[in-house]
């Protein structure tokens, strides 16, 4: 029998596929700056402010709704899969996190511009909040932990 | 290949065709772990696997089965 996608799943998605997508166009918009010669002025912080406020509302928007669509799952705490799932995600995040900043300090090293560093730093978060999320759905839909 | 397996399944329905949604309920987990307990992806911590036993009206090797050919063996402690 076919059971609909649960809670946890689905917030994982959301998370997921909102901070591909919401990063995703600030990226966009970073990488046609730069190479059109003007990423240094790009402008840092304003983009990226808006970025995380952006982000931030669509998450809260879609989980919200998500949980009205199951409120009951939403309420339940965690149970013991879900916490060592939850750990484990946050371990492979973290790895890929350490890695990307190690990459992203070679670079720097090696003298990239103060606004690619800073991009790249942000990118390195995204790709380990990403690892994190892909890790939580991998394991929500084979079953294990 | 877990060494762990357990007769989850047959035992719920044995026991008034319990779901597992509401086998999940008595014990306090979500209705995708007791899943993942039953096909063996999951092994309980001993607490969860006293509450699904207590849940299920039997003694716990009644529901759980241990093999130890299943898996490595570890050397014995000196």
């Amino acid at each position: 029998m076919e059971h609909p996608m649960s809670f946890r799943e689905k917030t994982a998605w959301i998370m997921l596929l909102s901070t591909l997508g919401v990063y995703g166009v600030y990226f966009f918009a970073f990488g046609r700056a730069w190479m059109s010669g003007q990423g240094a002025g790009f402008g840092l912080f304003a983009p990226m402010i808006a970025t995380v406020v952006v982000l931030a509302i669509v998450q809260i928007v879609l989980s919200i709704g998500a949980a009205a669509l199951s409120p009951s799952d939403a309420r339940a705490p965690l149970d013991e899969r879900e916490r060592l799932i939850d750990l484990n995600s946050a371990r492979a995040g973290f790895v890929a996190l350490q890695s990307g900043v190690f990459l992203a300090l070679v670079a720097v090293a090696l003298g990239i511009a103060p606004a690619l560093a800073a991009n790249l730093l942000l990118a390195v978060m995204v790709a380990g909040e990403a690892t994190r999320s892909i890790w939580r759905i991998a394991a929500y839909r084979l079953g294990a932990a | 290949v877990s060494a762990l397996s357990n007769c989850i399944r047959r035992l719920r329905f044995e026991h008034g065709e319990m779901t597992q949604a509401e086998l999940a309920q008595r014990i306090g987990m979500t209705r995708q772990t007791v899943a993942a307990i039953e096909q063996g992806k999951y092994s309980p911590t001993l607490e969860a696997a006293f509450r699904i036993a207590d849940a299920l009206g039997e003694p716990l090797e009644t529901v759980f089965q241990w093999s130890a050919g299943a898996s490595a063996r570890m050397p014995p402690q000196t």
